[in-house]
């Protein structure tokens, strides 16, 4: 059992690390999510744990623990509405105000274990027909190194592919692997992941068209979806979209972006590309 | 309010099964084979089947084709649900008429997912 200390300890480091809010009804989780880390790190219980990162100060170890902390259940075609919206309606705009040759980016951030992303490459790889010659760039990114393992692994349990994936599509795109069942090639082509934190992005990156974030905010204090929303923004490109997730909003970043008419959740961030996809 | 029906040999099966369907909300009957399915869908065809393949008697992959065959027999949605996890058993089942196919073992999430995907349920 973990005290009030420890847990105050721990949710300060999660806090300051990276933006996430562990309310107080939730404490139980911080206990589960450390017991696998204590373990593989060779302590004894979780409180053991915890006292050797007071007494230590040890980086690669807090980071495991905040990372632990991060890390959200996903699935695939999650809330799939703005995933088709953004295939029918937002691509063919970006494929007409993109420079030529310039390729699409798209970012998943807060990615976990990619099972957002993979949902793009199979509609991109279903659909690649229409796509023509278009360029296309997925890329996932996380804080959790362990959730970016997995998501380029592309190698899925049984529950995990029957949650949000037709059976048609399972046959189509993954071929089972031992226990597992892993995506193709034709589908993992389209993606790849890096991993980064939201409240201090990379620069490397570059630019996105599209960036999807969603389910994260709704984990963070106040401060931390504030400046992520802010670090969005100047990631977007000119004519740079934003998706959140159910019930996730650009409350206090709303002259970053502006709602878009006939779809919940998606945000553009200049009034001429509102125009257009309206 | 939707029904269901739930086709499995075992008992304990199909009790887990039913208690998770009708947390959707929805009305539910039991078979336990092919033939017993078969003759309750001919009386009134259910919304949904949840059906084993492996079963005496009658198994699912006889009975969907059985029932395909039918009058009104294409309106329920058949959902599949066996231990049978390789492609070939998967791309048989789908060429003898089931719309989903679940994966043995199965959880809440597993069946309301799936019942989603097909539009048994909403989001």
């Amino acid at each position: 059992m973990l005290d009030t200390a420890a847990i105050n300890t721990i949710s300060a480091e999660a806090r300051r690390r990276a933006g996430i809010a562990i309310p107080q009804a939730q404490t139980y989780l911080v206990e589960a999510r450390l017991a696998p880390v204590a373990r593989s790190e060779g302590y004894d219980s979780q409180a053991d744990l915890v006292r050797a990162l007071e007494s230590t100060r040890d980086d690669r170890l807090w980071r495991r623990v905040v990372e632990s902390l991060a890390d959200h259940e996903t699935w695939f075609f999650r809330n799939p509405a703005p995933l088709d919206h953004f295939m029918s309606d937002i691509l063919p705009v970006l494929a007409r105000v993109k420079a030529r040759k310039a390729p699409i980016r798209i970012l998943s951030a807060g990615c976990g274990t990619g099972q957002e992303v993979w949902s793009l490459a199979m509609l991109m790889e279903e659909q690649k027909a229409r796509l023509g010659a278009m360029d296309i760039e997925i890329i996932g990114t996380d804080i959790s190194r362990r959730a970016i393992e997995r998501a380029q692994s592309a190698a899925y349990s049984q529950f995990e592919v029957q949650r949000g994936l037709s059976i048609q599509r399972l046959i189509e795109h993954f071929e089972p692997y031992g226990q597992q069942w892993v995506l193709k090639d034709s589908v993992k082509r389209w993606a790849r992941f890096e991993r980064d934190n939201l409240l201090k992005p990379s620069e490397s990156l570059g630019e996105f068209d599209i960036i999807f974030c969603r389910n994260v905010l709704s984990g963070m204090t106040p401060d931390a979806r504030r400046h992520t929303l802010r670090m969005l923004a100047e990631r977007s490109g000119p004519a740079g979209y934003l998706v959140l997730g159910q019930g996730e909003t650009i409350s206090g970043a709303g002259e970053l972006y502006r709602s878009l008419s006939g779809i919940k959740g998606v945000y553009a961030r200049t009034m001429e590309v509102a125009r257009q996809a309206a | 309010m939707k029904t269901c029906l739930v086709v499995d040999d075992s008992r304990v099966i199909r009790k887990v099964a039913r208690r998770i369907i009708e947390g959707f909300k929805f009305q539910c009957d039991e078979a336990a084979d092919g033939a017993e399915a078969l003759a309750y869908c001919r009386n009134r065809m259910p919304d949904a089947i949840l059906l084993d393949r492996n079963m005496p008697v009658m198994n699912g992959i006889d009975f969907v084709k059985a029932l395909r065959q039918e009058p009104d027999g294409s309106q329920p949605i058949v959902v599949f649900c066996t231990t049978e996890n390789d492609v070939p058993s998967i791309t048989e089942a789908l060429r003898a008429g089931v719309d989903e196919y679940i994966m043995k073992p199965f959880d809440t999430d597993i069946v309301q997912s799936k019942f989603q995907q097909v539009g048994l349920i909403g989001e």
